[in-house]
């Protein structure tokens, strides 16, 4: 990966708004039709991937990023304990639909960070 | 066509298990992902259908590839201790001879030595820069230094002791380096 | 020989495990899948039944998937370690 050529540099930069386009589309209608939050969090994490290919250089900061995805997960955990558990749904109908985005959204991020922090580690830290 | 597709994931599957090559297999089992996906498609699961897309035939093909990239640059650093000696022929003969050698086995292996000299001193290059191997030479002997986690080690000491040449006055020894994190 | 008769008894068992799959018709008792089936919308809003099902009937699931994958970074973390980073 030390020569990096021109042309997959300059059609990922073509291609980067487009694959970030998709995957929100994907996370965002996930309650609609097929797809939803793990895939479309995979295919964000294909976004820093294609940027790799772009550019190797090392300048994500990582521990953000984990603890991004340690805040998702309790977010995760905690926003259908209230909903549903607590019997939200039935008593307000209208909250439904949000409530599938929301968690949509929340794991699709979290999937999005966790899968880029694996591949940045066997990138960047890994060489033996 | 459900059928035909099924077939074809199994001709993938075994193609990915017999080739020799580590990088065809890795493009085999992309392959069969993609058909995988497909045959979930046809099944009518859309959903299961983009996560094996995106997860097997794209992720995992491009981790596999920079792990096999990584994998196959091999650094030896040779090192020469009293640079006055460096012309000399029969040390130049010995060092062509040991480097020889580990380069043939680094083509046996599908590796891609990479070949530094300096003049630092063993403890220098420890410390400071990221080696697999270091050979150090003093008259006719050499000493292999590498990482006690390479687990290259063991059978490149196997093929230096089956395929040396029992003419030439030269040996080799292979030491582990044990070294704190 | 040896290896002749292990094919042998590979092949007469891949035969009899394809026959036993051709003879048997399976009927899952299938109340809760009529019930996901016909109310999904109803319960949940969702127009993907997958999406109901894994946002709203079976959240432990999409909890313990996520859990899974937590660990799983953690470990890459832990096991890359040797390398700088922290």
């Amino acid at each position: 990966m030390r020569d990096h050529s021109e042309i997959i540099s300059h059609t990922t930069g073509i291609l980067y708004p487009f694959i970030i386009l998709f995957g929100f589309y994907i996370i965002l209608n996930g309650h609609n039709t097929p797809g939803g939050g793990f895939q479309g969090g995979a295919v964000l994490s294909a976004v820093f991937i294609s940027r790799y290919l772009a550019l190797p250089v090392n300048d994500i900061k990582l521990k953000n990023l984990q603890i991004l995805e340690k805040i998702f997960y309790i977010l995760i955990v905690g926003i259908p304990m209230l909903f549903l558990f607590l019997q939200f749904n039935f008593k307000y109908p209208f909250w439904n639909e949000p409530y599938l985005i929301a968690m949509n959204v929340l794991i699709g991020m979290k999937v999005a960070c966790g899968l880029s922090i694996i591949f940045f580690r066997f990138v960047f830290y890994e060489s033996r | 066509m459900t059928r035909f597709f099924l077939i074809l994931m199994i001709v993938f599957a075994v193609l990915a298990v017999r080739t020799r090559k580590l990088r065809r297999a890795v493009i085999h089992m992309g392959v069969f992902s993609l058909i995988s996906s497909f045959a979930y498609l046809l099944y009518s699961a859309p959903d299961v259908a983009i996560a094996e897309a995106v997860i097997g035939s794209t992720l995992a093909t491009i981790l596999y590839l920079v792990a096999l990239q990584k994998y196959k640059v091999f650094t030896i650093y040779y090192t020469n201790e009293d640079a006055s000696g460096i012309n000399d022929k029969y040390i130049s003969k010995g060092r062509g001879y040991i480097l020889n050698m580990i380069e043939k086995f680094c083509i046996s292996r599908e590796l891609e030595p990479q070949v530094i000299y300096t003049t630092e001193s063993l403890e220098q290059i420890i410390s400071e820069h990221q080696y697999d191997l270091i050979v150090r030479q003093r008259d006719n002997r050499a000493f292999i230094y590498g990482h006690k986690e390479n687990y290259q080690l063991d059978s490149l000491q196997e093929y230096i002791y089956t395929k040396r040449d029992r003419d030439i006055d030269f040996h080799c020894v292979i030491q582990k380096i044990e070294e704190e994190d | 020989m040896r290896r002749r008769i292990t094919f042998i008894y590979i092949t007469l068992v891949v035969f009899l495990f394809l026959w036993i799959y051709g003879q048997t018709t399976q009927i899952l008792p299938n109340e809760i899948f009529e019930y996901y089936k016909e109310s999904f919308f109803k319960d949940t809003g969702a127009q993907n039944a997958v999406a109901a099902i894994y946002l709203n009937y079976r959240v432990y699931d999409t909890l313990f998937e996520a859990l899974m994958l937590l660990i799983g970074v953690i470990g890459i973390i832990y096991f890359s370690r040797h390398e700088g980073g922290h």
